[in-house]
């Protein structure tokens, strides 16, 4: 899976990762974690700018979907950040959607 | 009317209603499981007939009571908000083209055979249609639009997702017709649940219930009245479709084959450690669970208790720990279930502990608290779930009282072997 380096709030840069999420529908959930000292609401932000919009919360879930109907939820508290494609997505291009969510993700770390 | 303002919590209990009939929630994993143990049972041919005849029955009972809610009185009101019902459950939309001497009704999203799809479909080739849920509900829709008698229309699958066409299609024809009984309602419910007790570690399992209570309010059918949920295909599903296809089957093998009772049993009580599994294991690992209440701690005596908090926020009952020691014995209690009301209003006193579906459950809850490493992410593969089930046995379940044979409360005992 793709590794993409990507700036904090410190200095050091870190290393995202894109795995397969726990998930029993297959390669609709994708996984990559983030910093505890991420900036969570410029990054909110960011992916708004980016098309991304803003559903409500479940509880100290964030939650963001595009227009095609995938998803970006994240947990400020752990890091998490879970990437679902649209299940009407065929699954030899599940893996190609959630580079493209990974790809705005990591560009709006990059541009907040 | 908002199909969400037809909903009812019996908050003491964690019973929820629609329009006054029981629902609960299910994912596809346990409502695939559930259909093929109720065709292993039978065969596949009964089995089949048993399933739409149940959901046939069971929409029966929820949309007649929906219709008279909301004041849906014209054929096109009804087959209008039967078919938005049928997508707020998560079952998926369907397109209906009847009269009241039948018709055609097809869908290119319905949860089983969409799901079938997903999770076989790359591996087996199925020649049977997996709907049966649909063609009862179809059925149900067209008596009810038309003010017709009970099955005055029969519904067949001729097309399937599953089978690989593109769409599912469905023919309704006259049918024989027999007299509807009594639904199982909320008041017939209320009949037969026991004042609830407060068990180990209560406050935090009544307040994570009612969170996830709330969450599940949110929760409704998508465009294509599916519902991605928790990392599986989540539904409101009815009661009285599970119970009445399990039951059905395990008195039609009492009648005719009672050697097979014990393997028919094991089946059902399997269906219990499927959803346990699946479901309660997903929505642990999820990340709206992160959310609610935090990443998961791997400490078994936690598992147990979100567990049961989740048992109640599907709207399964009340649910309580009684007695927990890890490693060695777990007493889970309920003062109602889904499936105690329906036994005993459809067939009265049972002779014996008939509660399969929360003996395989609580089995299942032991297992998970004491095996799974949570902290590691865990996949919860088929796989998994095989060396977890079906390898050397580590805990045996007696269900020790029981609310269908009279008992003032039901519960269940989990033993080390």
């Amino acid at each position: 899976m793709p590794a993409m380096p990507a700036p904090t709030a410190t200095p050091a840069p870190v290393s995202l990762a894109l795995t397969r999420e726990v998930s029993c529908i297959r390669s609709l959930a994708w996984r990559t974690d983030l910093p505890a000292a991420t900036d969570w609401r410029a990054l909110g932000a960011a992916l708004e700018a980016r098309g991304l919009v803003r559903r409500p919360p479940v509880g100290a879930m964030l939650r963001f979907a595009s227009a095609a109907g995938d998803e970006l939820a994240a947990i400020p508290a752990t890091g998490r950040i879970q990437l679902r494609v649209h299940y009407t997505v065929p699954e030899h291009e599940r893996r190609f959607a959630a580079e493209r969510l990974f790809q705005l993700l990591v560009h709006a770390l990059l541009r907040p | 009317m908002p199909i969400g303002d037809l909903r009812q919590l019996l908050a003491d209990q964690s019973l929820t209603f629609l329009a006054g009939i029981p629902y609960v929630y299910h994912c596809h994993h346990y409502n695939l499981f559930h259909d093929q143990t109720i065709d292993d049972a039978l065969g596949e041919a009964e089995g089949a007939r048993v399933r739409t005849t149940a959901a046939h029955n069971a929409f029966r009972e929820l949309l007649g009571a929906v219709f008279a809610a909301a004041g849906a009185t014209t054929p096109a009101e009804r087959i209008s908000l039967a078919t938005e019902v049928f997508s707020w459950m998560g079952q998926g939309r369907m397109s209906l083209d009847i009269t009241a001497a039948g018709g055609r009704a097809r869908s290119p999203s319905l949860h089983y055979g969409f799901a079938w799809r997903e999770k076989y479909g790359a591996r087996v080739k199925r020649d049977e249609p997996t709907d049966a849920v649909a063609a009862g509900f179809a059925a149900a829709t067209t008596e009810l639009a038309f003010d017709l008698a009970a099955d005055a229309v029969t519904a067949v699958e001729q097309r399937c997702l599953a089978t690989r066409d593109p769409e599912c299609e469905f023919t309704l024809t006259p049918g024989n017709g027999h007299l509807s009984r009594p639904a199982i309602d909320q008041a017939t419910v209320v009949r037969y649940v026991a004042s609830p007790v407060r068990g180990v570690d209560e406050d935090r399992i009544a307040a994570i219930a009612a969170g996830l209570l709330e969450f599940m309010r949110g929760v409704q059918g998508d465009e294509r009245g599916l519902v991605a949920a928790f990392n599986v295909f989540v539904t409101a599903h009815l009661p009285a479709y599970y119970n009445e296809t399990v039951y059905e089957a395990i008195h039609h093998i009492e009648r005719t084959a009672a050697g097979g009772v014990p393997a028919a049993e094991a089946l059902m009580r399997e269906a219990g450690q499927v959803c346990v599994f699946n479901t309660f294991g997903n929505v642990l690992l999820s990340p709206e669970w992160e959310g609610l209440v935090g990443a998961p701690t791997g400490v078994a005596t936690d598992v147990m208790s979100f567990s049961t908090a989740i048992a109640r926020g599907l709207g399964f009952g009340h649910w309580l720990v009684n007695e927990y020691e890890p490693r060695k014995r777990l007493v889970l209690q309920a003062t109602s279930n889904y499936e105690v009301p329906f036994y005993r209003a459809r067939y009265g006193v049972a002779k014996k502990p008939r509660s399969y579906f929360v003996q395989g459950a609580a089995l299942a809850m032991m297992l998970l608290a004491e095996t799974v490493q949570w902290t590691e992410r865990p996949q919860l593969t088929n796989a998994y779930y095989i060396e977890l089930f079906r390898g050397k046995p580590r805990y045996r379940v007696e269900q020790t009282r029981c609310m269908m044979r009279g008992d003032t409360t039901s519960e269940y005992v989990v033993d080390a072997l």
